[in-house]
């Protein structure tokens, strides 16, 4: 018997989609789903590479979701037919009955009132009453030739072996597009197409190699690599050109790097620095499921926890205003509607240092228990939502990171009145934030750590120099922020759930100046022992 | 290896796809070849069903079918790549078609070119039906007995506060195949289930945390009640750390915290990045330290996908055979691991060396209990956590602690202490071992065998508030 025979998969018409998302539906209901949602994900991808052929993938995926009596099943496969719709529905149904056994009631919220996916507004097509949207692109990176890509690349490499001793290392640059078709019970059915650009473990990496230096090679990431919302521009339209002497310079800077010894300084950090400490101790650690306990078993807890913080709840200087989104144009976190079929929006994580929310799917809001003791704010959790997500429809939805914004100084305050006012420290770009189980305790490498004397950059220090903290405490040190011009925007990858899913989304942060952190010489050890 | 179609299939439903099928595809595939090209085919196909569990109640649950097919030509010495999982012919002629466009990017040839024919492969024992066959039905009913082995009073009274259990149990099973042009064959079914359980209590009696997990590629040998049971002592054993100083101590690592810290290390065993000064096996330019002793004497690593425990599918993704290797023999590095381009250039072998994935650590005799008793001070250690290679040269890797540490004095355990980021070098930490436990699986991405170990000196570098 063949496979192929009866489940045929290719390119469906709209209707065609609809018709099998509504099937899905259906059957869950028939099947004694009190709520249920289908998506069905095409996802295109395109891999290239410095120095081997370029590939292009697509996957096809269909996901139901099912709640019977308060239990949750979900059913996945790659098959786009009216039986498969059915088969995965039954599924879901049958393991959420199995499922809804459990000392605790779930409290799944009581979505009714919210406004989902059938919003009007002037973005929104209409095809056969279900909306249709796209991300709001400059040029689609699949309409791109590959030798217009590979030319561009090309360009670069060629310009900077132009400076002696420097060459562009191996450098994958990867794109997605991915288009959703959802429908649910409540009635939400959408249409929509995301990218990501630069997107997985894309990089770009500048070397340079001087045997008669005192290291003799050091290299730079170029920091304009990193996942974006964006299309092709990403990589067209970003500084990088502009940028490159100052990365080639800075590889070259290396070679000349000290080690540092550890002691406590005030920090200016740059804001691709500041944007995974925002994105790992604030964002993550602020995602609903993982304040609740959910992730207890995978990527760990949260300081954060509604039981030990919760909204009213103190976690920074009034400096620290956090707004997550969903809705910003070329953020990676971006959508016109979540995995829940609500319509994304933008809400207030952290105003003047206090909790006010947090990132929410209808799965968890109904928890309760948001506000601390103490709290004279009360939770607006209908504003919190919109942050169900997955990478395909083969995943299950869980609570998915939004793009953050670290609110700058209104100041016009530049990256050197920072350096200026600091009279004994240290300047940290880039690099990356390592955190502990509840995003707690905090270590980090920073990519390029210079000494700042007397309001002036000094000598640099070499890549074992590293920052630690405990995140309560950075967050209450942070004490100047730098003003528009040092914002910059930057994905932050990382992974949770079981089975483990990637995620990216976008941090947007100002540079600042953090009092007193610890800077630390991190490779001390291995000094120690290979000198034997 | 077991063919498809013996495979016991409890409810009568196809869930990955079999050899006929296999078949099937890559002849489809085979006919849009062009004339003087090669194709290799390679198809993956999984189901993979979960159920996850937090605070005493199951948050999640799956049954995902999923399939890849990855379609490499070869024209005039140029490669070519595309992926797809759709099925039907027009959208496998496309991806034919993409694949043997991505050729004009292949600048000069590749080397060498020519494909495996027919190629022999140790023949392990990697599936299960007991895996297979592990319903919905039956997943909801460990996750139930496991939370309530978590729950359970202590001496038949429950210690005080909160008690929560959060875990996930996955089973899959599948097909791994590779075919090409030139007469090559592969296929393996396969399944793997993993098991894993935190137990977190807080509120009067204090903050503590355990964890226990496993991977197996089968259910049978997985002790999911032992696991539970594990989970729930380390918590009810962390409960209420006390601050010790950070330091350099003689540590016991259980087998997951060996797993943890030295699994990079195995896995980055590459003849060539240690040739170029890139990794750790480096000793010159253009020499690595093969015949030079790298761990400690005690320290033997094989890799085959023949060892119980530590089984794999025994053929790459290009079919070439999987080998049984002693990478590390008493402390001296004999192998390291290369592509075929590498072997074929520079040490005529025809067939590459593929780094270890799945491994074993061969254990020694003394017990965890005997380590204790023997050693005057030191920490005993569960696991690690977010461990990260921060310099490749040296495999210099931080991470911290996790779900119980305690300290030993005078041969007792004294009482469980803080947390600790961790920053050391595996192959500091694995130069001085004074004793090894049998070795036994341990919970990865991918299944190894391993025991636990004294090692004399690792460095606690500071404590963390972390629980």
């Amino acid at each position: 018997m063949s496979l192929m025979a009866h489940r045929s998969i290719a390119g469906r018409s709209t209707e065609e989609t609809d018709e099998l998302a509504a099937k899905a539906i259906d059957a869950a209901v028939q099947a004694g789903a009190s709520y249920a949602d289908v998506r069905l994900t095409l996802t295109r991808s395109r891999n290239t590479y410095q120095s081997s052929p370029p590939s292009e993938a697509e996957a096809v995926a269909v996901g139901v979701r099912a709640l019977v009596n308060g239990g949750w099943g979900f059913a996945s496969s790659a098959y786009w037919t009216t039986d498969e719709m059915s088969r995965l529905a039954r599924s879901a149904c049958d393991q959420a009955r199995y499922n809804r056994w459990g000392y605790l009631p779930v409290q799944t919220m009581d979505i009714s009132s919210l406004s989902g996916a059938s919003s009007t507004s002037s973005d929104i097509k209409h095809v056969n009453k279900s909306p249709e949207w796209s991300a709001p692109i400059v040029r689609d990176p699949f309409e791109v030739s590959l030798e217009e890509h590979m030319d561009y690349v090309g360009s670069i490499a060629s310009y900077i072996r132009e400076y002696r001793g420097a060459s562009l290392g191996y450098s994958p640059l990867k794109y997605r597009k991915q288009h959703k078709t959802f429908a649910s019970t409540k009635g939400f059915k959408y249409s929509q197409t995301t990218y990501e650009s630069l997107c997985d473990d894309s990089f770009m990496v500048i070397g340079v190699t001087d045997r008669s230096a005192p290291i003799p090679s050091s290299i730079r990431w170029v920091p304009d690599i990193s996942p974006s919302g964006e299309g092709y521009e990403a990589l067209a339209s970003s500084s990088l050109l502009k940028n490159l002497d100052e990365y080639i310079n800075d590889a070259r800077s290396g070679l000349y790097a000290q080690q540092v010894s550890s002691s406590r300084y005030d920090v200016v950090f740059d804001a691709y620095a500041m944007a995974p400490i925002l994105g790992l101790t604030i964002g993550m650690a602020m995602d609903l499921d993982r304040a609740l306990g959910i992730e207890a078993n995978a990527g760990g807890t949260s300081y954060l926890s509604l039981e030990s913080a919760g909204i009213g709840t103190r976690v920074g200087s009034d400096l620290l205003t956090v707004t997550a989104d969903r809705t910003s144009s070329g953020g990676v976190s971006s959508v016109r509607w979540d995995d829940d079929g609500i319509s994304a929006r933008s809400f207030r994580l952290v105003d003047t240092g206090l909790v006010t929310g947090y990132s929410a799917n209808i799965e968890y809001a109904g928890a309760g228990g948001f506000t601390s003791s103490t709290s004279v704010i009360s939770p607006d959790i209908n504003s919190m939502l919109g942050c169900c997500g997955a990478s395909d429809a083969s995943f299950i939805p869980m609570v998915y990171t939004p793009n953050l914004t670290l609110h700058p100084s209104s100041q016009n305050t530049s990256m050197d009145d920072l350096i200026s006012s600091v009279d004994d420290g240290v300047l940290v770009k880039g690099g990356i934030c390592l955190p502990d189980h509840q995003l707690l305790g905090v270590h980090g490498l920073g990519e390029l750590v210079f000494r700042i004397r007397k309001g002036k950059i000094a000598e640099r220090f070499d890549m074992g120099t590293g920052y630690i903290f405990k995140s309560t405490e950075f967050w209450k040190k942070l004490s100047v922020l730098g003003g528009q011009s040092t914002v910059r925007r930057k994905g932050v990858r990382s992974s949770k759930g079981q089975p483990v899913q990637n995620i990216s989304f976008s941090v947007t942060a100002p540079a600042a100046i953090v009092r007193d952190i610890g800077i630390i010489n991190m490779f001390p050890v291995m000094r120690a022992k290979t000198q034997l | 290896m077991k063919e498809r179609m013996d495979v016991k299939i409890t409810d009568g439903e196809l869930r990955h796809l079999g050899r006929t099928q296999v078949v099937e595809i890559f002849d489809k595939i085979l006919s849009s070849r062009k004339r003087g090209s090669n194709i290799t085919v390679r198809l993956d196909s999984l189901w993979t069903a979960n159920i996850r569990w937090a605070g005493n109640r199951v948050v999640s649950s799956g049954d995902v079918q999923t399939h890849t097919v990855t379609i490499e030509t070869e024209l005039n010495g140029a490669k070519g790549l595309a992926t797809t999982n759709r099925l039907d012919d027009k959208s496998l002629s496309q991806a034919v078609y993409s694949a043997y466009d991505k050729s004009r990017f292949g600048g000069e040839t590749v080397f060498p070119w020519y494909l495996p024919s027919e190629q022999k492969y140790l023949q392990p024992v990697i599936w299960s039906d007991d895996t297979y066959s592990l319903d919905s039905r039956a997943r909801a009913q460990v996750a139930r007995e496991m939370i309530e082995i978590a729950l359970s009073a202590e001496n038949g009274s429950a210690v005080g506060g909160k008690r929560l259990s959060a875990g996930y149990l996955e089973v899959k099973g599948g097909a791994a195949s590779v075919m090409n042009s030139t007469g090559l064959n592969a296929f393996a079914d396969f399944t793997r289930a993993e098991c894993s359980v935190t137990t977190r209590t807080m509120g009067e009696a204090g903050i503590g945390s355990g964890w226990a997990g496993v991977l197996n590629y089968d259910w049978k040998n997985i002790n999911y009640s032992d696991l539970a049971q594990t989970s729930r002592y380390k918590c009810l054993s962390s409960v209420n750390p006390v601050a010790v100083e950070p330091g350099r101590y003689t540590a016991i690592l259980e087998p997951q915290a060996v797993y943890d810290i030295i699994s990079n290390a195995v896995e980055m065993m590459d003849r060539y990045g240690a040739e170029s000064m890139r990794n750790a096996y480096a000793l010159k330019p253009d020499q690595s330290r093969i015949g030079l002793r790298v761990f400690d004497p005690s320290i033997t690593i094989k890799s085959s996908p023949l060892i119980k425990g530590a089984e794999y599918v025994p053929f790459d993704n290009d079919g070439y055979p999987q080998r049984e290797v002693t990478w590390v023999e008493s402390g001296y590095l004999r192998h390291l691991g290369y592509p075929r381009s590498y072997g074929v250039r520079n040490i005529h072998d025809p067939l590459p060396l593929n780094h270890p994935r799945s491994f074993l650590i061969e254990g020694g005799s003394t017990s965890i209990k005997q380590m204790i008793e023997d050693t005057q001070r030191g920490l005993l250690v569960t696991r690690f956590s977010g461990i990260r290679v921060l310099d490749q040269k040296t495999f210099m890797s931080a991470g911290y602690t996790r779900d119980g540490i305690w300290l030993v004095e005078n041969g007792e355990i004294k009482y469980p202490v803080k947390n600790f980021r961790i920053l050391d070098s595996p192959m500091f930490v694995f130069n001085s071992v004074s004793a090894l436990s049998p070795a036994v699986p341990v919970y990865g991405k991918y299944p190894a065998v391993v025991p636990a170990a004294r090692v004399e000196d690792l460095n606690f570098a500071s404590l963390v508030d972390s629980v």
